[in-house]
């Protein structure tokens, strides 16, 4: 594992170990694509995930790629960060078919454009028309008392559960 | 007419079959309830494949919007009468989902709910125990839930429109209830 | 005045079929429950079921879906009223076995017009498999019949019974052995228990034919399903147990075979149907042709 860690080292970006298995890695946006198809060639064949975190202090997303390498039994993290004010991002179709999955789901939840990708339609919410849900800075709890408010009404017969007692 | 009422309640409460919408972790607790340990059978309960065929619908666990549709459909398939069984907390409040954006908190707003299972998860004793006490509603005429969404079904269609078909976005002015940065 | 006697005597027949069949349903479900381990429900439980279903409000899927439940559940009934029962008898000269079987065949097309015309896919597949289930137990029960019929020089059931009066040893059970265990086999796949069930496969094609029932129609289906159990072992009782003295003995005998065909049911898995039907092709007609060369020969 060092020897990946080492050559990434080299390429002149910040990696390191993480556990026996697994290391991680910081890229700029702009070298995320040549990073991905660099590990592609050395054996990390398998795109596992696609993880997105909001750093609202900092004001940046930072996408998180998943790698693994069945042939070492190694995991790579490949870490990039956008700024939060305009998340667009290069789509990795091109070097993974399965990244469009990921990516739609990524929009969807954190509203980050991906460029290149065909097919960013809604995928889980039905209808929704508020700021992405995942984000820190959509109040879930606002937003499901706005939406599910329930208050007792007795005169369409709705009354508060009542308690069957043991007899 | 009330004789030929009751007679028919007393069959109703001691054939209830059984249509069981599994969204939660409550599907868990249905095998052990149906098979030798607890035989659910023994009291006239015996699931059934569809729900034309079913008199109760049970609701193991929390439903999302998505699947609130679904189980509006399968209700409204149903052939009256019928009941609705709310197992578990997520029906009655949301349970551990109370502040989820996507899992609906009160099963009552949208479809009647005859009799609710507290706990989390209900044991099966628990819900044998409501199968008992559903049949004694059945036979004392209190639950009529079916009749009450006749009655309310302008309301009832109002609150599933409100989730299903909103126009406008739910939180107003979203900078407004945003934690700033 | 003969014709109203006949009238009311076939009503009861009728009511006894379904009466007999109800419980017999019931009493299989309490002793597959005892199988599982379980308590079970009463025995009656059936009739409870019955009399709820036709306290429901049901949902009508046209008229084709109405007139082929009604015919489906009518040629059963019709079919059991040629049947010998005991000592009711009241068409002797017309208790012929195709005429039945004509009859039973009616009461699946039927029912394949009724539920084809609710437009469920499931209740198609469903219907489809039962038909061809049907194909796969006709052709060993046809040779069983033919082989029945070489050896009693006639085609009419009341003078197959008086062909095996006269002790146990009479019996075609006894003289035609292969005949009655492809029959038994047959007679599985004519009562839809397992592992011959495909057609009612609850868990795949949510129970098949009865997808679309609700109420009422459930009822009937009930009732048509009752009645079905009454005739084919009454058949099966009738061909290789001699007939029987009086109603209660025929009930009797009708219930072992049905006990047998239960503890079969309890304990197998199910056949996918073109598993059952090339098993019935291959072992029951065997022994079918087999039986029926030894009778020639």
């Amino acid at each position: 594992m060092l020897k990946h860690v080492e050559k990434l080292r080299g390429m002149g970006l910040e990696a390191n170990p993480l556990k026996d298995w697994e290391f991680e890695v910081s890229v700029p946006k702009e070298r995320v694509a040549e990073v991905l198809s660099y590990l592609k060639s050395t054996g990390f064949k398998a795109f596992i995930h696609l993880a997105c975190v909001d750093w609202i202090d900092e004001g940046e997303f930072e996408l998180v790629y998943n790698l693994e390498s069945y042939e070492d039994a190694l995991q790579a993290v490949v870490k990039t960060r956008i700024p939060r004010n305009n998340p667009t991002m290069e789509s990795m179709i091109s070097i993974w078919g399965l990244c469009q999955v990921y990516e739609r789901e990524v929009h969807e939840f954190f509203g980050i454009e991906f460029v290149g990708n065909p097919n960013l339609k809604p995928f889980f919410l039905e209808n929704w028309m508020d700021i992405p849900p995942l984000r820190k800075d959509f109040n879930t709890l606002v937003y499901s008392e706005e939406l599910f408010e329930f208050k007792e009404d007795e005169t369409h017969g709705i009354k508060a559960p009542k308690r069957i007692e043991h007899k | 007419m009330s004789e030929w009422k009751e007679l028919a309640d007393y069959f109703r409460g001691r054939s209830m079959w059984m249509l069981h919408y599994c969204t939660g972790c409550g599907a868990i607790e249905l095998p052990p309830t149906m098979t030798s340990r607890w035989d659910m059978e023994r009291f006239g309960v015996v699931p059934m494949a569809t729900p034309r065929q079913a008199d109760i619908l049970l609701i193991t666990g929390y439903l999302s919007i998505k699947s609130l549709k679904r189980v509006v459909y399968t209700y409204e398939q149903m052939s009256a009468p019928k009941w609705v069984l709310g197992f578990g907390s997520c029906t009655i409040n949301g349970g551990i989902y109370w502040d989820s954006y996507s899992v609906i908190k009160r099963l009552d707003k949208y479809i009647p709910v005859d009799l609710y299972i507290a706990g989390c998860m209900p044991r099966p004793e628990a819900i044998l125990d409501s199968f008992v006490k559903l049949r004694e509603l059945i036979k004392k005429g209190e639950a009529k839930g079916y009749e009450k969404y006749v009655k309310n079904f302008e309301w009832y269609k109002a609150n599933q429109d409100k989730v299903f078909r909103r126009t406008t976005p739910v939180l107003k002015k979203p900078e407004e209830v945003t934690k700033s940065a | 005045m003969m014709f109203f006697l006949k009238l009311i005597q076939s009503i009861g027949v009728g009511a006894l079929s379904i009466s007999v069949g109800l419980l017999f349903m019931g009493i299989g479900r309490k002793i597959t429950a005892r199988i599982h381990r379980r308590y079970g429900p009463p025995a009656i439980q059936n009739f409870i079921d019955v009399f709820k279903l036709f306290s429901k409000n049901s949902i009508s899927h046209g008229f084709a879906y109405d007139l082929g439940i009604i015919a489906g559940t009518s040629a059963l009934l019709a079919a059991v009223v040629f049947l010998p029962v005991g000592q009711i008898n009241l068409f002797p000269a017309n208790s012929s076995l195709i005429m039945i079987l004509y009859l039973m065949t009616m009461a699946y097309l039927g029912m394949a017009m009724g539920v084809s015309s609710s437009g469920n896919p499931n209740a198609t597949i469903g219907i489809s498999r039962a038909l061809t289930m049907m194909m796969g137990y006709k052709v060993p029960f046809a040779a069983v019949i033919f082989s029945v019929y070489i050896f009693a020089r006639t085609g009419s059931l009341t003078n197959i019974i008086a062909a095996q009066s006269g002790g146990l040893l009479n019996w075609n059970m006894i003289r035609l052995p292969f005949g009655f265990i492809a029959a038994e086999i047959a007679l599985q796949g004519m009562l839809g228990e397992k592992p011959f069930d495909m057609a009612i496969a609850p868990a795949e094609i949510a129970s098949g034919p009865m997808v679309e029932m609700s109420g009422k129609y459930l009822g009937f289906g009930m009732l048509q399903h009752a009645v079905g159990i009454f005739l084919e072992t009454g058949i099966m009782v009738n061909l290789f147990m001699g007939g029987a003295p009086n109603v209660w003995i025929f009930v009797i005998k009708q219930f072992e075979l049905f006990f047998i065909a239960l503890l079969v049911n309890a304990i197998l898995p199910r056949f996918r149907v073109e598993e059952g039907v090339s098993f019935m092709w291959k072992i029951p007609l065997l022994l079918g042709v087999i039986q029926a060369l030894i009778v020639v020969l």
